[in-house]
């Protein structure tokens, strides 16, 4: 029979056999037509002509060869999936809309989609993300996902699911995850599994916008962002100096007025762009957030990152409260080497390099990201924990793929994506990580140099021998012989804070002295003969100068910068000639002691013959070169006192935050109209129980407020202070909304303080971002708006008594506040609002006569022990009000007395009951007995019966 | 049957099926520019330092072809180690060289610190059509002369023969620099070839 059958085949007529080689014909035809039609696609979306080359044809088929057999012997997905899986439901019809889309490059469609949530179908807007081919061209298509307004899946209402065409895949998310580290403001993202109608799609990247959503999570004040928009037929000039070409994606309040106020970036822009030298460094100075733009320039270096240049990839956000402009990370492509620190530059990171000191905070923090978390091992370490968790989704994933597979013989070849296999891909980490080893070490050996040089002069006699009289008789050298120049040179990365100078003298010179100084000012030393310890340190900054791009392009721009040295020039005033001398400091990046190098010829003739004054702007042009740093020196640190006795302040006086300032006791401070004091330094008000300090208007005009701003004012203290008649201090951008206004410090004690009588439309105290805030034995009577309006900020209150409140007796948004001992009657608001993510602990405290007693929302947690809520309009309240924060609001109880209510005990949106949380609510006043403590030493009373005229009598006592 | 010849249509058959296999061999077969990305990133970290006879044959066919792979492979340049190297510290016995026909460099400088007791060693030099073999009896600098470069990309290839000699930069000591001096860019178009365009 086989031999029968091998004989018919032997024998096969010529259309038999065309039937027997039609499957042969056919898969090659498939293939060929296949490998062919990837190409023709990918050609067509990269506008690449010419004929196709058989080289070409050949990796399209070995692609789809592999990507066939690797999908044939592809296990199924990890299930459960070690990633969040994104489940979409799409109708068919949507589907083919949103494929039909991937055609056009602006105002793509979304079409309605359900995403699957712990266990529930929300319904959201799906539409393509990206133009690019790896995002539209292939079966993993990028999507913007938009849920409905009230839903929230981690927090996020809007993100993106991204298809990473990059080869090394963990790349900018280990970055991402570095820089969130450092307190860089940046947006979340991860490795997710997308499910689309139930076909597995593979592994995503999500990504969410740098909008609201992420100041929330990361607990900072609503604000505005703004994302840089610059469209390509536009100049470069244009972005940094008109306010069109920037998206507001964020804002403080939800106002109309607020979205389109755009004043705040064009202050900014005008800093960047036409500010002079001066201007920029008291700018920087006060309203940059210094760290975070040095922490993340430092990972750009690290990694030899090159997105945010002259036109793209910019991202700020303005604090209003901290008063500061943040960068925002995002577009991290790493992993590159080049001899350079910054491999592009804007004109952000040029002004700010410009400024003295930047460069100086930013190398410190790079070398202690290189020796730290940025090690080669530390970085290899993350590589590697992100791989194992992503290699079981990755194998599995039947669309994974990625760009730069191929040589960089041409960018066809470059951005040809190609199947991707976790053995490719290991070894692109490998390779990637070497680089990042080369670039590390090269800028480690950068950072370390010593850069401290010292060009000594000659020796002039300032005692004539022949007149025998001093040439000049300052006080500093009067028994000075000989002045000798000395120039200290700064030449390379980060600069040196000098410590001391050892001057060497001919052995004949018995018992030398040696003073030194600056532009004819003496400079405090310690120390004997020759050896000059400076009493503080001083700053040698180097500088920086703009110079040509060796290949400029519309983003990389023309120019980039490059540290120049500096010279700083002092004088020694020496009995005796010297012969030598030495300088020793700290190194700013490394803290290592430097000693000084002699300065060679080549060295002094490479300094800058012209710099920019400081009242020159620079023009991001070849040449510039930075001020020195000197010339930009503010003046020194000195401590204020004010009083005692009557201090008029007729204008508003700032006190900087070098400027420690004392408020003596029996001080009046006089506020002129509109006048207020703005402390960025440390102040204490130290009044005395019976010599108490007194803020008060000097007319019949209300005075502004006061602020007490910024990390430098740590340690500030009010201590029986009475504060009344005040409005609202106004400072640069920052919206201070109350007559006392704390922000953005740390350690603040309020004793015995009286606040009352505050403007209209004003609060009375604002503390925002204060860690911790101890308030005690202080009175707020009688006051419009909030009384005490604390956010995020972490507060001890207690002994408070607030009477007659125009809207809140605390108003709190994601703080942790501990009240206790306290007292709140007639808030025409509520006594307590604990709001967004609030954590508060109420004890023994007396909530009477106010609209709501208690109110919880925005999953605020608000636990209530041993109070008494009496004649309010209602007792508890919980609900939801916005969407920006998922979970919900909880009130619990341990003894909570809810007394005659005029509405209602307890009202929840969110649940019909009318009970807390967790313990339960008495309805009447505490029986005899029960909290003793309240009744006896907070309200100094001996029967709860006597409650309600009481109150009375306190309402009486505020009228 | 063993006295006739096949049919028309079984010589057809054969012959198609023949050409299949072909066809799909040929597409699993790596293609030669993913062969060289390949030996790009083995080089580059170590894995691979010493080219094989048709790796090389590939890798010059390759920068034969696409007149700008050669400077791609290249960290900067023109002329540039491929192979594993710190700064042009060797990190392997065998390491590899690219050389464009653009490039300037006239001579190879080896900067040599070997550990005194491996020393003497040999270091072979070998190009297209050229060969220096220099005897090491000291710590020092060393120059070998270049041909003027050929007008296709050229593949150097340096030999420590030494018995003690490990792939460890420490124990190698020898740093591959040339003259004059290849100064790497400082504005790479490195990125230039994946910019994005987000929404």
């Amino acid at each position: 029979m086989p031999r029968s059958v091998f004989r018919r085949f032997y024998r096969a007529r010529p259309l038999y056999s065309l039937v027997m080689c039609l499957p042969g014909i056919l898969l090659v035809a498939w293939y060929a037509w296949s490998a062919f039609a990837q190409v023709d696609r990918y050609r067509h979306a990269v506008r690449e002509k010419g004929h196709i080359a058989l080289e070409t044809l050949h990796i399209a088929l070995h692609d789809q060869l592999e990507a066939d057999i690797r999908r044939m012997l592809m296990p199924p997905p990890p299930d459960p999936s070690s990633l969040y899986t994104y489940r979409l439901r799409v109708t068919r019809h949507d589907w083919d809309t949103l494929i039909d889309s991937a055609e056009r490059k602006n105002a793509r469609p979304y079409v309605e989609a359900k995403v699957e949530h712990d266990g529930r179908m929300l319904d959201a807007e799906v539409r393509l993300r990206g133009s690019r081919h790896w995002h539209i061209g292939g079966a993993q298509k990028s999507l913007k996902v938009k849920l409905d307004k009230g839903e929230l899946i981690q927090g996020h209402r809007i993100f993106n699911l991204i298809n990473d065409p990059t080869s090394m895949l963990v790349g900018e998310q280990l970055i991402l995850d570095l820089a969130k580290e450092s307190e860089i403001l940046t947006p979340v993202s991860s490795f997710v599994r997308v499910k689309i109608n139930s076909r597995d799609f593979g592994v995503y990247h999500y990504e969410t916008a740098a909008d609201e959503s992420l100041l929330r999570s990361v607990r900072r004040m609503p604000g505005s962002i703004y994302t840089s928009e610059l469209p390509g037929s536009a100049a470069t000039e244009d972005l940094w100096s008109k306010g069109q070409f920037w998206t507001k994606v964020s804002s403080r309040t939800d106002s109309e007025a607020d979205k389109t106020d755009f004043s705040d970036l064009e202050r900014f822009l005008r800093q960047v762009s036409r500010a002079s030298m001066q201007e920029f460094d008291d700018f920087a100075r006060h309203e940059l957030d210094l760290t975070s733009f040095a922490r993340l320039d430092a990972l750009d270096v690290a990694f030899g990152g090159d997105q945010r240049d002259f036109r793209e990839n910019h991202n700020y956000y303005f604090d209003p409260y901290r008063g500061l402009w943040e960068p925002i990370a995002g577009e991290f492509r790493g992993f590159r080497d080049d001899p350079s620190f910054n491999l592009v530059d804007n004109p952000v990171s040029l002004r700010l390099k410009l400024n003295p000191g930047y460069l100086s905070l930013r190398d410190r923090f790079l070398y202690e990201f290189l020796i730290g978390e940025g090690a080669p091992s530390a970085i290899q370490a993350r590589a590697t924990r992100l791989l194992k968790e992503l290699a079981p989704e990755l194998r599995t994933d039947p669309n994974w793929d990625a760009y730069r597979q191929l040589p960089r013989v041409d960018a066809f070849h470059r951005r040809m994506v190609r199947p991707n296999t976790l053995s490719r891909l290991a070894l692109v980490v490998e390779s990637e990580l070497t680089t990042y080893g080369h670039r590390h070490a090269q800028l480690v050996r950068e950072l370390e140099k010593n850069p401290l040089y010292i060009d000594v002069g000659e020796p002039r006699a300032t005692v004539s021998a022949a007149e025998g009289k001093a040439e000049s008789t300052p006080e500093s050298r009067a028994d000075a012989a000989f002045t000798t120049p000395l120039e200290l040179i700064v030449d390379g990365h980060s600069g040196v804070a000098l410590s001391e100078l050892s001057v060497s003298f001919a052995s004949d010179c018995e018992e030398p002295r040696v003073q030194l100084s600056r532009k004819g000012s003496r400079v405090p030393t310690r120390g004997r003969g020759g050896q000059l310890e400076l009493e503080s340190e001083l700053s040698l900054y180097p500088t920086l100068g703009i110079v040509p791009r060796a290949n400029p392009n519309l983003r990389r721009g023309h120019v980039r910068g490059e540290i120049l040295p500096t010279a700083y020039p002092l004088e020694l005033h020496s009995t005796c000639a010297p012969r030598g001398v030495l300088a020793r400091g700290r190194h700013l990046a490394t803290d290592s002691l430097v000693v000084s190098r002699p300065a060679s010829a080549e060295l002094l003739a490479h300094l800058p013959a012209h710099r920019l004054g400081p009242a020159d702007a620079p023009r991001f042009e070849a040449g510039e070169v930075g001020s020195h740093p000197w010339q930009l020196e503010g003046s020194p640190a000195r401590p204020q006192s004010l009083g005692p006795g009557d201090v008029t302040i007729e204008r508003t006086r700032i006190y900087e935050a070098n400027e420690s300032v004392t408020v003596q006791a029996g001080t009046r401070l006089l506020m002129g109209d509109k006048a207020s004091l703005i402390f960025l330094g440390k102040v204490v008000f130290a009044g005395e129980r019976h010599d108490p300090i007194v803020v008060m208007p000097l007319g019949p005009a209300p005075w502004g407020g006061i602020a007490i701003q910024g990390p430098e004012s740590a340690g500030s203290r009010l201590q029986h202070v009475s504060v009344s008649g005040g409005t609202r201090p106004s400072w640069r951008f920052v919206p201070y909304p109350a007559m006392l206004n704390i922000h953005h410090t740390r350690d603040i004690l309020i004793q015995g303080c009286r606040f009352s009588q505050n403007a209209p439309t004003t609060d009375t105290v604002h503390v925002a971002y204060v860690d911790p805030l101890v308030m005690q034995d202080s009175s707020f009577i009688k006051v419009v708006g909030d009384a005490l309006d604390l956010e995020y900020t972490h507060a001890d209150l207690s002994r408070l008594r607030i009477v007659n409140v125009g809207d809140d007796g605390l108003d709190l948004m994601g703080s942790q506040v501990s009240l206790s001992d306290s007292i709140i009657i007639d808030a025409e608001g509520n006594g307590i609002s604990g709001g967004e993510e609030s954590k508060v602990s109420v004890q023994n405290t007396l909530i009477a006569d106010s609209k709501v007693g208690v109110l919880a929302k925005n999953a605020a947690h608000v636990s209530l022990s041993g109070s008494v809520l009496f004649q309010n309009g209602t007792g508890v309240r919980t609900y939801q009000r916005t969407v920006r924060y998922a979970g919900d609001s909880e009130i619990t109880a341990n003894v909570l007395f809810v007394a005659e209510s005029k509405n209602a005990a307890v009202k929840r949106d969110d649940q019909s009951g009318d009970r807390l949380d967790r313990g339960r609510v008495l309805m009447d006043l505490p029986q005899p007995g029960v909290l003793d403590h309240v009744l006896e030493n907070v309200l100094e009373l001996s029967d709860w019966q006597d409650l309600g005229a009481w109150i009375e009598g306190q309402r009486e006592q505020v009228r | 049957m063993s006295s006739r010849r096949p049919s028309l249509g079984f010589s057809l058959v054969v012959l198609t099926y023949g050409l299949t296999l072909a066809f799909f061999a040929w597409g699993l077969s790596t293609p030669p520019l993913d062969r060289v990305w390949l030996l790009h990133h083995e080089l580059k970290v170590g894995r691979v330092y010493k080219l094989a006879k048709e790796d090389r044959e590939l890798l010059l066919s390759a920068m034969a072809r696409h007149p700008a792979l050669a400077a791609a492979l290249l960290p900067a340049g023109q002329t540039g180690i491929i192979s594993a190297n710190r700064d042009g510290w060797i990190d392997t016995p065998h390491a590899t060289i690219i050389r464009t026909p653009r490039s300037a460099a006239a001579r190879i400088v080896l900067d040599i610190q070997t550990p005194p007791q491996h020393i003497p060693y040999e270091i072979e030099v070998d190009g297209t059509g050229w060969e220096r073999d220099i005897a090491i009896h000291a710590r020092g600098i060393t120059l070998i002369d270049l041909p003027a470069p050929p007008p296709v990309p050229e593949l150097i290839t340096i030999k420590l023969k030494g018995d003690e000699l490990r792939a460890d930069p420490s124990s190698l000591g020898v740093r591959v620099t040339f003259d004059p001096p290849e100064i790497p860019s400082a504005d790479d178009p490195e990125g230039d070839d994946d910019e994005e365009d987000e929404e």
